[in-house]
């Protein structure tokens, strides 16, 4: 299907490299036969005259053209002997013709503070984009080379295992390569009969390889929790007798490198106390307890507890503060 | 007697009327545009035959118009050219060898029904909203010699489209 040059973004094709004409995701098919004939009308007198030129015929052959793009969207976190950590690319065949690829991953680089341990290549054969162990296929090289029509795409595994010992924030990168079983080299290298429908393939601006490399971080996430408690009895103290309040403070910190996620704090009322209704607060923004909107319940999620989902909490984020009250009985 | 000599007289006259009526002859050239940068670093543009071309190609299509020498000038000489559906046409590429003398070069988004300069072309939306033609917009291209075609005399046309 060709989009009219009207639905297409000029940012779009300037980012892509196109010049503004070029506002076709796929180019006519490799194949195609383009005629074209002029005509002409003159008076001689009183009389007109028709005529019509010979009809040029150009053929269009196939230009060999891909990407290929890492795709997470920022680097991969792992933790030191992580094993089957997923880099996901995404090749995408732009020439006007039908092609098969060769796929190599290097992951013995050297670039970063870590080489990891290549596993193998897989190929999303379900199309959903992302890696399913067991589902996808594994990539033999000469095998099963992916193949792929024009404007066709497919997403690239590529698993690795995580070395040790590691520090905190250190980044290892992985290379995918693909290139095209047509042929490769400089661009308009031309391949006599390498094309669709019997036409020669030419090497386009992409040179008939394409490589991108993704990277790893070690994500060691810290969840801290450092729990105090205050004292107000009735007499205007600060004595654990009969009647008096605790005020329990919770502060939760995240550190390292990475995102804690599904960050939930628990805290059983002890034994002796009874909590006291309403007082939970979340950076001192009370809170209700009943199990709504807000973040924090008590005796809903957990018996006889105080329960505050902080949900994804990065490392480095500013502490968060939970206090709540019990009485002694 | 008289009335068969008038009757040659006719076989004559249409005779010459249908020679001159074949006069003008129309070829059409197709060549694909090369970018090459010779040693100094200036880009070079020449033409090759374009039998072979690939997307992103750039092809010049040239017509000439050739009145035979010894016939009788053409008048109101139009030359047109539907631009070929897996090309775009590029702007401000159409040309005449005889713009000096008056070569009147007009544009069709429609297929030929509407003619105009391509600043006075509107294309309507799917959706109803109007929108100044481009380049991109135009399918069939004429030209039209504000002269006349002597015998012996030639006209070129030529235009650059790109391959989608």
């Amino acid at each position: 299907m060709k989009a009219p040059y009207s639905l297409m973004k000029a940012g779009l094709l300037l980012a892509l490299g196109m010049t503004s004409w070029q506002a076709w995701a796929v180019g006519t098919a490799a194949g195609v036969d383009i005629n074209n004939q002029a005509s002409i009308s003159y008076q001689v007198g009183a009389t007109t005259i028709n005529g019509t030129s010979n009809t040029t015929t150009t053929r269009v052959q196939e230009l060999l053209e891909m990407t290929l793009t890492w795709q997470d969207a920022s680097d991969v976190a792992v933790a030191p002997n992580d094993t089957d950590q997923v880099l996901t690319f995404l090749l995408t065949n732009t020439g006007n013709g039908s092609d098969t690829y060769t796929l190599t991953a290097d992951s013995l680089l050297g670039t970063g503070d870590f080489d990891p341990t290549l596993v193998n290549i897989y190929l999303d054969s379900n199309n959903n984009g992302i890696y399913d162990a067991g589902v996808d296929t594994l990539y033999v090289a000469g095998s099963n080379d992916p193949a792929l029509a024009a404007d066709g795409q497919l997403a690239i595994f590529v698993l690795n295992d995580i070395p040790s010992p590691l520090n905190d924030g250190d980044l290892g990168n992985s290379q995918l390569t693909a290139t095209s079983n047509t042929g490769s080299g400089a661009p308009g290298t031309p391949i006599a009969g390498g094309g669709d429908a019997g036409t020669d393939a030419i090497v386009g601006t992409s040179g008939g390889t394409q490589s991108d490399i993704g990277t790893y971080v070690v994500s060691n996430v810290i969840v801290s929790i450092v729990k105090s408690a205050t004292i107000s009895d009735p007499f205007g103290g600060n004595d654990a007798v009969p009647g008096a309040t605790i005020t329990y403070r919770l502060v939760v910190t995240v550190t390292g490198t990475g995102t804690a996620n599904n960050v939930v704090v628990g805290d059983p009322i002890p034994a002796n106390t009874t909590y006291s209704t309403g007082t939970i607060t979340l950076d001192t923004i009370a809170k209700t307890d009943i199990l709504d909107a807000d973040e924090a319940d008590f005796n809903v999620t957990a018996a006889n507890a105080v329960t505050v989902n902080l949900g994804n909490v990065a490392a480095g984020a500013a502490a968060q503060t939970i206090e709540f009250d019990v009485t002694i009985d | 007697m008289n009335a068969i000599k008038g009757l040659l007289v006719a076989v004559l006259v249409s005779l010459i009327s249908v020679s001159a009526l074949a006069e003008i002859t129309l070829s059409t050239v197709a060549e694909v545009e090369k970018v090459t940068v010779d040693e100094e670093g200036n880009a070079v543009v020449t033409y090759v035959p374009a039998d072979l071309v690939v997307p992103g190609d750039v092809v010049r299509y040239s017509i000439t118009a050739a009145n035979a020498a010894g016939e009788k000038p053409a008048d109101k000489v139009v030359v047109t050219n539907a631009v070929p559906a897996e090309m775009v046409y590029l702007a401000d590429s159409a040309q005449s060898s005889a713009l000096g003398a008056g070569t009147t070069i007009e544009f069709s988004i429609d297929g030929g029904t509407s003619w105009g300069a391509l600043a006075s072309l509107v294309v309507t939306e799917a959706d109803g909203s109007k929108r100044p033609a481009a380049a991109s917009d135009v399918n069939a291209i004429r030209w039209k010699l504000n002269f006349s075609l002597q015998g012996g005399d030639t006209a070129r046309v030529w235009y650059k489209a790109g391959l989608k």
